[in-house]
C-alpha cells in the first residue's frame, strides 16, 4: 500500500483542508464511516462543516496522541459505567485540555460531531471538575448561566434539595 | 454552556458526585429538567442512597450517623411531595350520591328522599340531577355539567359507562308495563333534558313465555353490556338493544327468570348457574358468542358455545404451586388450600375474576359467620383471574375441532337435558389459565398522563334527630402521573424492589418473610406482589414473588391493577411500581 492510500483529505467550516493520516482520522468514527462509505476515491476531501480549522487542528492533535490505542466499541456501557465512576484525566490529555472556555465547548462539540467518544469524555471530565465543589452561583457565574428561578421556585429547590446538604 | 447537547450536560453531570449534582438542579430551568429527566443520573442518585455497595447509609467512614441519613432521606421524599401536585383530594358537593367515576369523569347523583305527603304534590322537584363532573387541568377545578331528570326515574341500578361517555336512565311505567331508556352522552356538547340523544321503549309484555313465573310486579333487570349494548333481563329472557341504534339486536333464553348475563369481553357474554343446580358439589358458567346470538327470539334455550364447569365449594390452584407458596409464606391458613375461598363471584371485561376476599358458603349452604383471614392482608383484594383472552382462544379451538379439552365431565343430568352435547371444561383445565394477583380497584382510563382517579370515598354522617343518614362529600383523589415522582419511581421500581437492604432500623430481618402485602405497618418494610402466570406453552405456571421495599408509613392502601404497583404513604408521596418493563 503507498503511503497517499493512508491519508486523507478533511475540509473544515472555513475551507481549509487538512491531509492526515488514515489512523489519525479514524479516532472519528463520524469519518471512519464517512470513509467507507466513499470507498477508494482519491482526493476527495471529507467535509466537516461544524468545525473549525483551529478546533480541527487541536482535536487531530489529540487524534494523533492516541493514535495507537485501540479504538472504543461501538456501544459500550462497560466504557460507559468506568466512566462514571472516575473523574481523573490523563496527565497529557489534562495537560492538553488545558485551554480557553471557548474552546473547551468548541472541541467538545466537535468531540460529540465527529464522535470521538474518548475525547467527548475528557470534555465532560474536564468541565465536571470546574464544577466539582462550586456552588450554584459561582457555577452561574463560571459559565455565564442564567438564573431563570423565581425566588419561591429557587426556595423549593433548596428545600427538596436539602437531603444533600451534609 | 448554552449551546451544548443536553445529552452532553447529561454526561458532564454523571461525572460529579450527588451532592455537585443537586447543586447543578439549582442552576437552571434547563440543569433542573435535565437531571429530573435523566434515568441514569436520578440512577446514581438513588444508588447513593439505597444500594448498599454505594450508599454512604452504610460507609462505616461517613461522619453522619445513619439515623441522621434516614432523616435526611425521609426528609427528601416529603421535599418531593412539596415539589408539586402528586395527590390531591377533593371535595364535591354533599347530599351527592357517587356513582361513577373514570379518568377525569365523575358521575354523581343528588339523593332522591322518600316522599311525604306534602312533597307529593311538588313531586318534580323531588327529581333526581345528575352531575357530571369533569376535572379542567388549568384550573384545577371540577367543571359540573348538570342534567336535570324531567320525570321520576328508576334509580335501582345507575347505567353509566364512562368509557363510552353515556348515561342511560330508566323510566319505568306500570300501565301498560314497560320501561324507556333515555340515552344522554354528557361529555360531548352541552346537556339538557333535551339532549337526549335517543330513546329505547321496551314492551315489558314483550318477554313472553310460555311459562311465565315471574310476578307482574318484578321488575327487570337492566345492565350495560360489551360494545354499545344494554341487556334487559326479565323472565327468561335477555334482550340486547343498541342503545347508539336503538333497536333489538340480540335474544337469549336463559334457563332461569332474572338471570343477567356477565360481559366478556367484547365478544361474549357469560351466564352463572349458582342456584338451579345446587345438589351437585360444581357450578357452571354458561360461555355464548354475541354474534352467535340470534336476533329474534326462539322460545327455546339458547345454546352456549361452551362452558366452564367449577366447584361450588372454591376452586383450587395446582398443588405444585400452593406447596410453593405456602412454603413461601408460611401461611396458616383455616383451609389446607389457600384458594379455597376462590368463589367466582365478579366479572369484567378483561377477565373472570375470583375473589380470595370472599368465602365460601357452609356446605348447608349458610354463610360462615366469620369471614377467614385474607392470606394477602386484611385490605388486600386479591382474585384469581381468568384472562379473556384463553377464553377466546377455547373458543376458537372449538370452532377448528380441536381436541385439547376433556369434555367427559358431565355426570348432572339436569344440566345435560338442558344443554345436550355441550362441551363442557372442567376447573381441573382450564385453572391452568388463571393468574393469580393482588388487584385494585379500578384506577382509571389506559392512559398514563395527567390526573387519574385512583380513589373515590364517601361517608354517611349520622346526625341526632335526623331521620335519614346524610351524605358526606364525595372524596376523591386524584394522581399525576406524569410528574416526576411517579416517573422516577417506576423507572427505578425494580432497583429498589431488588435492594434486600432495610433502611429502617426496626425492619424485620429479611429472612423473615411477611405475607404477601403487609399494609398496616407503620415503620418501613417491603411489599412482596406475588404472580403466578400461566406459562407460555399454557400448560404449566410460572410463579414470580417480586419485593419491594415501602420507604415510610404506610397509608394502609396497595393497589396492584395487574401491571403496576401503587404504594401510598402517610405524607401522601405515592410510589408506582412498573411490573410491565
Amino acid at each position: 500500500m503507498s503511503d497517499k492510500k493512508q491519508q486523507v483529505i478533511l475540509q473544515t467550516s472555513d475551507d481549509e483542508q487538512f491531509t492526515v493520516e488514515k489512523i489519525v482520522a479514524e479516532r472519528s468514527a463520524m469519518i471512519k464511516s464517512m470513509m467507507e462509505d466513499l470507498g477508494e476515491q482519491e482526493g476527495q476531501a471529507i467535509p466537516l462543516p461544524n468545525v473549525s480549522s483551529s478546533v480541527l487542528t487541536k482535536i487531530l492533535e489529540y487524534c494523533d496522541h492516541h493514535k495507537n490505542e485501540p479504538l472504543p466499541a461501538a456501544d459500550s456501557s462497560d466504557a460507559d459505567d468506568s466512566r462514571r465512576k472516575t473523574s481523573e484525566i490523563g496527565e497529557w490529555d489534562a495537560r492538553w485540555i488545558q485551554v480557553d472556555q471557548e474552546m473547551l465547548f468548541e472541541i467538545i462539540l466537535a468531540a460529540n460531531y465527529l464522535d470521538i467518544k474518548p475525547l467527548l469524555d475528557v470534555g465532560c471530565k474536564t468541565v465536571a471538575n470546574m464544577i466539582k465543589g462550586k456552588t450554584p452561583e459561582e457555577i452561574r457565574k463560571l459559565f455565564n448561566i442564567t438564573n431563570d428561578f423565581t425566588p419561591e421556585e429557587e426556595e423549593q429547590i433548596r428545600k427538596e434539595n436539602e437531603w444533600a446538604e451534609e | 454552556m448554552d449551546n451544548l447537547d443536553e445529552h452532553i450536560i447529561e454526561g458532564i453531570l454523571l461525572n460529579l458526585t450527588p451532592v455537585d449534582i443537586v447543586t447543578c438542579a439549582s442552576l437552571s430551568h434547563r440543569f433542573n429538567r435535565i437531571i429530573t429527566a435523566s434515568a441514569s443520573i436520578q440512577l446514581e442518585l438513588y444508588k447513593h442512597i439505597y444500594d448498599p455497595a454505594e450508599s454512604y447509609i452504610t460507609d462505616s467512614t461517613s461522619y453522619v450517623p445513619i439515623k441522621q441519613r434516614l432523616l435526611n432521606l425521609i426528609k427528601r421524599e416529603r421535599n418531593f411531595q412539596d415539589s408539586g401536585p402528586k395527590i390531591k383530594n377533593y371535595k364535591l358537593e354533599s347530599g351527592q350520591v357517587f356513582v361513577a367515576a373514570k379518568g377525569k369523569h365523575i358521575v354523581t347523583r343528588s339523593r332522591v328522599a322518600p316522599e311525604t305527603s306534602s312533597q307529593q304534590t311538588h313531586r318534580e322537584q323531588s327529581y333526581p340531577t345528575y352531575n357530571i363532573w369533569t376535572y379542567q387541568d388549568e384550573d384545577d377545578m371540577w367543571e359540573k355539567q348538570q342534567l336535570r331528570v324531567p320525570f321520576a326515574p328508576d334509580l335501582r341500578q345507575d347505567l353509566v359507562d364512562l368509557d363510552k361517555g353515556v348515561i342511560i336512565i330508566q323510566q319505568y311505567h306500570r300501565s301498560p308495563l314497560r320501561i324507556i331508556l333515555h340515552v344522554f352522552h354528557p361529555l360531548t356538547g352541552t346537556l339538557t333534558p333535551d339532549s337526549c340523544s335517543g330513546a329505547i321503549e321496551i314492551s315489558l309484555d314483550e318477554f313472553a313465555h310460555p311459562h311465565p313465573s315471574t310476578r307482574r310486579s318484578e321488575k327487570p333487570s337492566i345492565k350495560l353490556g360489551p360494545r354499545n349494548l344494554v341487556q334487559v333481563s326479565y323472565r327468561k329472557k335477555i334482550r340486547f338493544y343498541d342503545y347508539i341504534k336503538g333497536l333489538l339486536t340480540y335474544t337469549l333464553e336463559s334457563v332461569d327468570s332474572l338471570r343477567e348475563c356477565i360481559s366478556i369481553g367484547p365478544n361474549f357474554v357469560g351466564i352463572a348457574l349458582p342456584s338451579i343446580y345446587r345438589n351437585v358439589p360444581f357450578r357452571h358458567l354458561l360461555v355464548y358468542s354475541i354474534d352467535l346470538l340470534p336476533s329474534t327470539e326462539a322460545h327455546t334455550l339458547t345454546q352456549p358455545i361452551f362452558a366452564l364447569r367449577f366447584p361450588s365449594r372454591g376452586s383450587r390452584l395446582p398443588h405444585d404451586v400452593q406447596e410453593e407458596v405456602s412454603q413461601e409464606y408460611a401461611l396458616a391458613l383455616p383451609y389446607d388450600d389457600m384458594y379455597m375461598r376462590g368463589t367466582i363471584n365478579r366479572f369484567d371485561s378483561i377477565s373472570i375474576c375470583c375473589s380470595l376476599g370472599d368465602y365460601p358458603h357452609a356446605d348447608d349452604g349458610s354463610a360462615h359467620t366469620t369471614p377467614p383471614p385474607n392470606p394477602f392482608g386484611a385490605d388486600a383484594d386479591s382474585t384469581i383471574y381468568l384472562p379473556v383472552r384463553n377464553i377466546e382462544d377455547v373458543f376458537l379451538d372449538l370452532k377448528m375441532g380441536g381436541k385439547r379439552y376433556k369434555f367427559d365431565v358431565q355426570d348432572d343430568p339436569e344440566f345435560i337435558q338442558d344443554f345436550p352435547g355441550l362441551p363442557t371444561i372442567d376447573w381441573n383445565i382450564w385453572k391452568r389459565h388463571t393468574v393469580v394477583t393482588c388487584t385494585a380497584p379500578d384506577t382509571g382510563d389506559d392512559d398514563n398522563k395527567g390526573s387519574k382517579i385512583i380513589n373515590c370515598d364517601q361517608m354517611y354522617i349520622s346526625e341526632p334527630g335526623q331521620g335519614m343518614d346524610q351524605l358526606g362529600p364525595v372524596q376523591l383523589t386524584t394522581y399525576e402521573l406524569d410528574l416526576r415522582p411517579a416517573k422516577f419511581h417506576t423507572e427505578l421500581g425494580f432497583a429498589i424492589g431488588e435492594s434486600r437492604h432495610c433502611l429502617d432500623n426496626n425492619a424485620r430481618e429479611s429472612g423473615e418473610r411477611d405475607v404477601s402485602i403487609k399494609t398496616t405497618s407503620s415503620v418501613l418494610e417491603k411489599v412482596d406482589v406475588m404472580r403466578v402466570e400461566a406459562s407460555d406453552d399454557t400448560l404449566g405456571f410460572t410463579r414470580k414473588v417480586y419485593t419491594v421495599k415501602t420507604k415510610g408509613d404506610m397509608a394502609g392502601r396497595v393497589f396492584f391493577d395487574g401491571n403496576k404497583l401503587f404504594m401510598t404513604y402517610r405524607n401522601s408521596v405515592v410510589d408506582v411500581f412498573d411490573f410491565t418493563a
